[in-house]
């Protein structure tokens, strides 16, 4: 806004008014009242986000300890059915090897023993175990 | 016969601004602040003998009753509460300050619940006062807060924000002329 705009019928602007305590206080205490209103909704945020960070602070301290023991789990898991899967591979290359003898110069029960196993129920047992 | 006791009225409605402001409505406290931020103001100024002390006590003390209203129980008035708050706050300030000091009076002439009629009053005037400073131009908002709050003379004001000191002044003078009306209510009622 511009000198120009000035509409001197108001009155004499060439000094300063005398101040207003009553509505310097007014103000003052407007003043106040938006400096709280803004602290308060800070202070809210700050509190929603404090709960963010206490959560993290909370878990966060437990969650190293549960990543360790889950990938200590995940290791054993894993490391069990490689090593079932490797002793699969060693049963079957051993079976393959008795039906080979079998048939290269067994007796007819050596075969049947070496397709179906052996006429045992401890066979059977041993498998159960296994399993 | 009695009058209808607005008391009461007084007392529910302001649970009922607790009750939201405890649930995390702004608007609410902010209502809450309106209405006993000039009590608040004279008892801490009163008990802390400087203004911006004052000022920042009451602030605080705002914030932590914002934190603790949860606690608060609904059966108890919020500015009994409040002003304890507020005394204990001021009482520990000085003693950080170790500021001799003899007891801190009570504050009497704050206590909300003396005149919840008046303070009511006081709120609702203030309310329409700050819509009316709502209602000034940005500049004449800076400049009558320069002049009247901060103490700047016009000839200041007219270098910080590259103006002649007539144009501040007038500016001054239509800020002030806007702020009439609130104002006029309120020197009537002689609330402050």
């Amino acid at each position: 806004m511009n000198g120009e705009q000035i509409n001197h019928s108001d009155g004499d602007f060439s000094q300063d008014p005398e101040r207003d305590p009553f509505l310097g206080a007014l103000l003052r205490e407007a003043r106040l009242r938006e400096r709280i209103a803004v602290a308060s909704r800070r202070h809210r945020m700050r509190l929603t986000e404090t709960s963010w960070y206490g959560w993290v602070a909370r878990y966060g301290r437990a969650a190293v300890p549960i990543g360790i023991a889950a990938a200590l789990i995940a290791a054993v898991i894993l490391n069990r059915s490689v090593r079932t899967e490797a002793e699969f591979a060693a049963q079957a290359a051993a079976a393959t090897l008795d039906l080979r003898g079998a048939v290269a110069g067994g007796s007819r029960s050596a075969v049947t023993d070496a397709v179906v196993g052996p006429d045992s129920t401890e066979f059977l047992i041993a498998m159960a175990v296994d399993r | 016969m009695r009058e209808p006791t607005r008391e009461p009225a007084t007392d529910a409605e302001e649970t009922a601004l607790v009750d939201r402001a405890t649930r995390g409505d702004p608007a609410a406290f902010d209502a809450l602040v309106r209405r006993h931020l000039p009590g608040a103001l004279v008892a801490a100024e009163r008990l802390l003998g400087d203004r911006a002390d004052a000022e920042d006590l009451v602030q605080d003390a705002f914030l932590r009753a914002l934190d603790r209203l949860p606690l608060l129980d609904p059966n108890r008035p919020f500015g009994p509460w409040f002003f304890t708050l507020l005394r204990n706050l001021g009482i520990n300030q000085l003693r950080a300050k170790r500021v001799r000091h003899t007891e801190p009076e009570l504050l009497d002439a704050a206590s909300p619940d003396a005149l919840p009629d008046e303070e009511m009053e006081r709120a609702e005037v203030r309310e329409r006062f700050d819509a009316a400073l709502a209602a000034l131009t940005p500049r004449q908002r800076e400049i009558v807060m320069l002049f009247e709050v901060e103490g700047w003379k016009g000839a200041e004001i007219a270098e910080h924000l590259g103006l002649t000191p007539e144009n501040v002044r007038w500016h001054l003078h239509q800020a002030k002329k806007s702020l009439r009306v609130s104002l006029s209510t309120l020197r009537d009622e002689g609330t402050l």
